[in-house]
């Protein structure tokens, strides 16, 4: 084994975890482009090592939701049942898939994450706060038995809530669930605006939920990719551990670092790996990658 | 602030609301759920990272390599009764994606303790289909 580049697949690993924490996205979002465009290694086995990242930062990552009770259970089983048929679906296409469109799809990921960064910092700046959408259907109004409740430790309030819109939350939970067969992210891109936004979840709850079920959905896809024979415990292992350190490093980070400020450098990143991928799709290959 | 508001038919939130209004509600009653969700998610993770240690140590005293591709599933226990670092290795991969799917049957066991029995059947039927995806990975 190549300990040097062990090393330095582990630190990449980290810093994505610290950004991916921070940002609120999972490590697994920067992983696979970074992987591929620096590392030149080979997509599918990038996508394999993300997964399993993925997974082990959910693990841990999700303790702590749990105890702090922003994880509603009933509501990730409920969504993980099309989260989990989405992502089995989406890591059987995207295993067999060429590399091409899967570099455009996950750069028009990247750049919608980047986009929706910069409207969450505008709508902020702007002292408004995204508007949750309660059910307009009688019959899709969610029900009690999903309901939530925890106590938010900024405030010290108890905050309660019910979510709405259950069959909406479940199709963009498969949708999500497929993003992360395919390119073997955890989709908390997808899952938390879709929670927070659609189904009226506070941010919070939609965090703690959109962790522990990121976690199930990429196991779909491990396993899936080990299958195949598409895991490299060389580049699996480094990932593992540096997404491990880098998302305990970012979560004390969060709290001392205000993150809005950070918002500007992480878009770029967004935007340039995004761009890299999509440029990639079309065969053109930035200067300085691989 | 949207977060606080409360639901349809819910009572208004408050921290200084009486405690029993808050155990009341169904998220409080899965207390058992949480506890066990969370101690099968830390043992699992313990024990990876104790299976990931081993075999990096064991790799580095008998200067072993890593595989470059994981082995089948058939013969990674072999591998690790033969005391051989890529064996641990691979059962620290295979672990951690086992975690969250035993996590899922903690889940069921713990609904239908509760007399859940829809939720139960929700946790079996995630369960089922990363069973289809693991069964996947069985297969030679």
């Amino acid at each position: 084994m190549d300990v040097g580049r062990a090393v330095e697949l582990g630190a990449v690993s980290a810093a994505a975890a610290v950004l991916g924490s921070m940002l609120g996205l999972g490590g697994g979002v920067f992983l696979v482009p970074i992987f591929t465009l620096f590392f030149a290694v080979d997509q599918k086995l990038a996508i394999g090592a993300s997964a399993v990242a993925v997974v082990t930062n959910s693990v841990v990552g999700s303790t702590v939701h749990l105890r702090s009770r922003f994880t509603n259970l009933r509501l990730a089983m409920l969504l993980q049942v099309t989260t989990a048929a989405g992502a089995t679906v989406g890591a059987i296409v995207g295993a067999r898939a060429d590399p091409r469109p899967i570099n455009a799809l996950f750069g028009a990921v990247l750049v919608y994450a980047a986009v929706s960064m910069v409207r969450g910092a505008a709508v902020r700046g702007g002292g408004q706060h995204p508007a949750v959408v309660p059910g307009t259907d009688a019959a899709d109004a969610g029900s009690a038995a999903l309901d939530g409740v925890y106590r938010d430790p900024a405030s010290g309030a108890t905050v309660r809530y019910r979510p709405s819109r259950v069959r909406l939350g479940l199709s963009v939970s498969g949708l999500a669930g497929v993003l992360s067969g395919v390119l073997g992210i955890g989709g908390g891109v997808v899952q938390v605006p879709a929670m927070n936004l659609l189904m009226g979840v506070p941010v919070k709850a939609a965090a703690g939920t959109s962790s522990f079920m990121v976690g199930f959905a990429a196991v779909a896809t491990a396993a899936v990719y080990y299958a195949r024979g598409e895991i490299d415990p060389q580049v699996v292992v480094p990932a593992m551990v540096g997404i491990f350190l880098g998302s305990q490093i970012g979560s004390r980070l969060t709290r001392r670092v205000p993150t809005e400020r950070l918002v500007v450098l992480f878009v770029l990143i967004l935007l340039y790996l995004g761009g890299s991928l999509l440029l990639r799709a079309f065969g053109i290959t930035v200067p300085g990658q691989r | 602030m949207p977060a606080s508001r409360p639901a349809p038919g819910m009572p208004a939130a408050g921290g200084d609301g009486p405690r029993h209004g808050v155990d009341r509600t169904p998220e409080q009653d899965l207390a058992p759920l949480y506890a066990a969700a969370v101690a099968a998610l830390t043992w699992g993770f313990r024990l990876v990272a104790a299976l990931l240690v081993a075999g990096l140590l064991l790799g580095l005293a008998r200067g072993e390599e890593l595989r470059t591709r994981a082995a089948p599933l058939s013969e990674v226990l072999p591998a690790v009764l033969d005391g051989r670092a890529s064996g641990l290795i691979e059962l620290a991969i295979v672990t951690i994606v086992l975690t969250p799917a035993v996590t899922t049957l903690v889940l069921a066991v713990g609904f239908a303790r509760l007399g859940d029995r829809r939720f139960a059947g929700l946790s079996l039927a995630v369960l089922a289909i990363l069973g289809v995806s693991i069964t996947l990975a069985l297969l030679p």
